[in-house]
């Protein structure tokens, strides 16, 4: 199954199996099931022993999406932690066994990420498992663990840098340091800092990976993301926000005068109009202070650029809805214009039906709601 | 043994050049008799490379024998500057392995998949090819900020622009306007897949290339050197055909990545392909094949006749060069010997008293660094004489293998420049590019030639089996600058006539148990 033009690397899946091969697999799948059932046994009838979390550790390396397991692991785990030990030995001996059981954890969920990058279930249980390390650990072993955790991460986007698990992990990941920061010590000049710096170099992190892969909707997305807080922290003036604006603007206008046929780009596209608009939540703005005038600069100069892509490219179904989409902002503020025509429109709107036939009933919809049709 | 007289033998591999190598590997463990034979006294025949010493071994004896030979015209020159605590100097002789014909390895190449196949890549090293420049007439007048004062006290040199590897470059590139951007782009898409889209090159094929891209993509002129660059062709551009550019620049584009971020072609380490000549040879020789330098094959004296069987003789009998006389089943070498042909390139190897860095940024993150730089000098981009006609000359290529590719010392680097260029003229033609490549690159102290070598190379027949009635066409082999699959090709076919119904897998090996021991790269 390809994902977005890239395809999945899947399991082997040999077409032809000997018998030999045949046999063997019937006695895995038989072997397999024993297991399962001996699993299910054992935790129905509350044995959360060590030897029961190795069984669940043993079917988990075959089969890590069978969820129901992870809840038995999790139970085990939480029964495990608990247990005082049999003689009054020190705390310290507690403390050390529960790390060992949470580095173990940390070690099977990587080594299964590995193999299986886009699971739910592994990412789930390693921010459990996380958060009960938090728990038992001192604030400075917490906050390296978060620390290792966003150096995974990292490594996980280098092998693939749209896996959007990875991407929100890392969002995960980043808040939990920030939040972990804030609470330390609130007046802490060095803490304010690093928070700030957190958002920035994620922000520096998104522009890295853009200008390796255009086409990552998750770097574009995160992108989106960080920008409020960006301004916020930086206490950026309306002068600065314009700037950041204009910037962001100019990095997508070369970006969709390189590659126009990319979906990623167009949708980053979006976001940045939408800040534009007059609906816009004030949080999401990016300048505040835009003028109706203002606004309609702006989608004016969308437009004149966009426009100017049809002269070399005829078939790109993305410059007519993006100026369409535009046209219809435009006249939101202003009824009329000498900018375009309704004939402009209708003939963006015949363009998008002959390139893409197959949403004919959406374009439809679309001239309806633009009254163009 | 003592004497190769009187020995028989199932395979005469004459000449350890690459291909004739290749086939060695190929036949290693055939079980077969093979004596393999090189009348030089050093590995690679063409493809060999010399410390200094040996190149001025070479460069002696040579003109001894002009007959037929690959090379001519060998001549070198050493630096005359003084040499001072602070000039940095040749180092000592074996510091240096100087390839005779350097090729680029594209990442999809066979070559290197045959390589793993028999088991030898773990004796190679492979290392990256990074950036790729074009070089500009249009002199940078600003250099370093500082606008250049007079153009009569130091010469004029034009400046080297990055060649875009794809979308991303084409994104991050400062001089390129956004028509000319889109422009690259849509060739670009269009080379992805340009097998299924005939009709868009179909009436082109023989045409010249610059031309279908200014009709079918408007393309401006500026942007067709870096295009033309990656075909690596010899010819001028307005000779290089439609047919002949799409496929090597579709080669390019497709291997990127392959092996890493930002790259999409590697070159051996220690000497160009020599390596992997040594390397084919000595796991023939592991395998029983009987190697013997400074031997040459004097004669064939004819058949060898069957005692009392009806098949086909298909033995011959031959004479060495000290009139050791042997029978072989089966001869290859490249038998079939043109006509002394003129030469049909200029070559030259200079070593630079710096490792150029600019010409080396980083490829990507995490991609291996690179050891070699392609600087390409578009026809037209560098006249010989005031009046001429710069846009009839040839292009000519550099590759620039820094210390990393262990061909020279620390700190120092290697210009391989060659041009289609022939004669007194194409030894001048390439002086001029090493001098205006050392003069566009900002480095300080400005880089010192420290010696040069410059030799004329002939084409090439192809390898080939001794047969009683010879296809008598000679094919050329030429040299191409980025090692050519069909060569493989070639080497399987005579590989197959060799081992009949008992072929099996080309090049497909399983380890021997001695090597069981090695580290996997």
């Amino acid at each position: 199954m390809a994902s977005h033009g890239v395809a999945r690397v899947s399991g082997t899946n040999p077409a032809i199996r000997s018998e030999e091969l045949r046999q063997k697999e019937l006695e895995q799948i038989a072997a397999y099931n024993n297991l399962v059932d001996l699993v299910n046994f054992k935790v129905a009838d509350r044995q959360y022993t060590v030897e029961v979390l190795d069984l669940t550790t043993r079917l988990l390396n075959e089969n890590p999406e069978y969820y129901t397991i992870w809840n038995h692991r999790r139970r085990i785990l939480l029964d495990l932690l608990l247990i005082p030990s049999s003689d009054d030995r020190p705390s310290t001996t507690l403390y050390r066994r529960g790390e060992e059981l949470i580095h173990d954890d940390l070690q099977l969920t990587f080594a299964l990420l590995r193999k299986f990058p886009k699971c739910y279930w592994i990412w789930n249980h390693r921010i459990w498992i996380l958060q009960k390390g938090e728990l038992s650990f001192n604030s400075a072993s917490a906050r390296k663990l978060w620390l290792g955790e966003l150096q995974l991460v990292g490594k996980m986007l280098h092998l693939d840098s749209r896996n959007f698990h990875a991407w929100t992990y890392r969002r995960f990941v980043v808040a939990q340091l920030e939040r972990m920061q804030a609470s330390v010590t609130d007046t802490s000049l060095e803490s304010v800092h690093s928070t700030q710096s957190l958002t920035e170099s994620e922000f520096a992190y998104t522009t890295k990976m853009i200008k390796t892969n255009l086409s990552n909707f998750s770097a574009w997305h995160n992108r989106s993301k960080l920008i409020p807080m960006l301004l916020d922290e930086r206490s950026a003036d309306s002068a600065a926000r314009r700037e950041l604006l204009g910037d962001e603007l100019a990095l997508i206008c070369t970006a969709i005068n390189t590659d126009p046929f990319d979906q990623s780009i167009w949708f980053y596209h979006q976001f940045l109009m939408s800040t534009l608009s007059p609906k816009c939540a004030s949080q999401n703005m990016i300048v505040r202070d835009l003028s109706n005038q203002d606004r309609q600069r702006y989608y004016a100069h969308e437009m004149e650029y966009i426009q100017d892509i049809l002269e070399d490219e005829t078939e790109c179904k993305w410059i007519y809805e993006a100026l369409l989409h535009c046209a219809s902002c435009y006249l939101e503020i202003e009824g009329s214009t000498q900018a375009f025509t309704v004939l402009d429109m209708r003939g963006w709107l015949r363009e998008l039906k002959r390139l893409d036939p197959l949403r004919r009933g959406r374009w439809d919809d679309l001239g309806r709601s633009l009254d163009i049709s | 043994m003592d004497t190769l007289d009187g020995t028989e033998w199932d395979v005469l591999i004459v000449g350890t050049g690459l291909p004739q190598s290749l086939l060695a590997l190929a036949l290693s463990r055939s079980g077969k008799k093979i004596l393999h034979i090189d009348e030089n006294g050093y590995y690679g025949g063409t493809e060999a490379a010399f410390s200094l010493q040996e190149a001025e071994e070479w460069e002696k004896h040579i003109d001894e024998d002009v007959s037929a030979a690959a090379f001519s015209n060998i001549s070198i020159t050493k630096s005359e500057s003084a040499v001072s605590e602070t000039t940095p100097s040749l180092s000592f002789s074996r510091a240096y392995s100087l390839a005779l014909s350097p090729q680029l390895i594209y990442a999809r190449s066979t070559l290197l998949q045959y390589l793993v196949s028999s088991k030898v890549y773990r004796q190679l090293e492979f290392l990256a090819v990074g950036s790729w420049w074009v070089y500009s007439a249009e002199s940078d007048n600003m250099d370093n900020g500082e606008p250049s004062i007079s153009s009569e006290s130091g010469p004029r040199h034009g400046r080297l622009l990055k060649v875009p590897n794809g979308r991303e470059d084409v994104f991050q590139d400062q001089v390129l306007d956004f028509k000319a951007k889109r422009a690259l782009m849509r060739f670009l898409r269009f080379i992805t897949e340009y097998e299924e889209q005939m009709e868009m090159w179909e009436d082109h094929r023989t045409k010249a290339f610059p031309t279908f891209l200014s009709e079918q993509f408007k393309i401006p002129i500026t942007l067709h050197a870096p295009l033309l660059a990656l075909t690596l062709s010899p010819s001028v551009s307005s000779q290089t055909t439609t047919e002949y550019a799409l496929p090597r620049i579709a080669r390019h584009l497709r291997s990127i990545g392959l092996f890493g971020a930002g790259f999409g072609s590697v070159i051996p380490k220690w000497g160009g392909m020599s390596e992997i000549t040594q390397v084919a040879c000595r796991a023939s020789a592991v395998g029983g094949g009987v190697y013997v330098l400074g031997k040459r094959l004097s004669c064939i004296d004819g058949p060898t006749s069957a005692d009392n069987s009806e098949e086909e003789t298909s033995g011959f009998r031959l004479r060495l060069n000290d009139g050791e006389a042997i029978s072989a089943q089966h001869v290859v070498g490249e038998l079939s010997r043109p006509p002394i042909s003129s030469a049909t390139c200029c070559k030259s190897i200079t070593i630079v008293s710096s490792p150029l860095p600019p010409l080396f940024p980083p490829i990507a993150e995490d991609a291996p660094p690179p050891a070699c730089a392609v600087v390409v000098f578009p026809s037209g981009s560098l006249p010989l004489d005031a009046d001429e006609q710069a846009a009839e000359l040839p292009p000519i290529y550099i590759f620039i293998h820094n210390s990393d590719a262990g061909e020279c010392a620390a700190g120092q680097s290697v210009l391989y420049a060659s041009t289609t260029l022939t004669g007194e003229k194409g030894f001048q033609l390439l002086k001029k590019a090493v001098r205006a490549l050392l003069l566009s690159v900002d480095v300080t102290p400005a880089p010192n030639v420290l010696w040069t070598l410059q030799y004329e190379q002939h084409p090439r027949p192809l390898i080939s089996l001794l047969a009683l009635d010879p296809d008598e066409r000679p094919l050329d082999l030429l040299t191409d600058l980025a090692f050519d699959d069909s060569v493989l090709d070639h080497v399987k076919g005579i590989w197959q006539q060799i081992m009949g119904d008992s072929a099996g897998d080309f090049l497909v090996f399983e380890d021997r148990e001695a090597n069981q021991g090695d580290d996997d790269e």
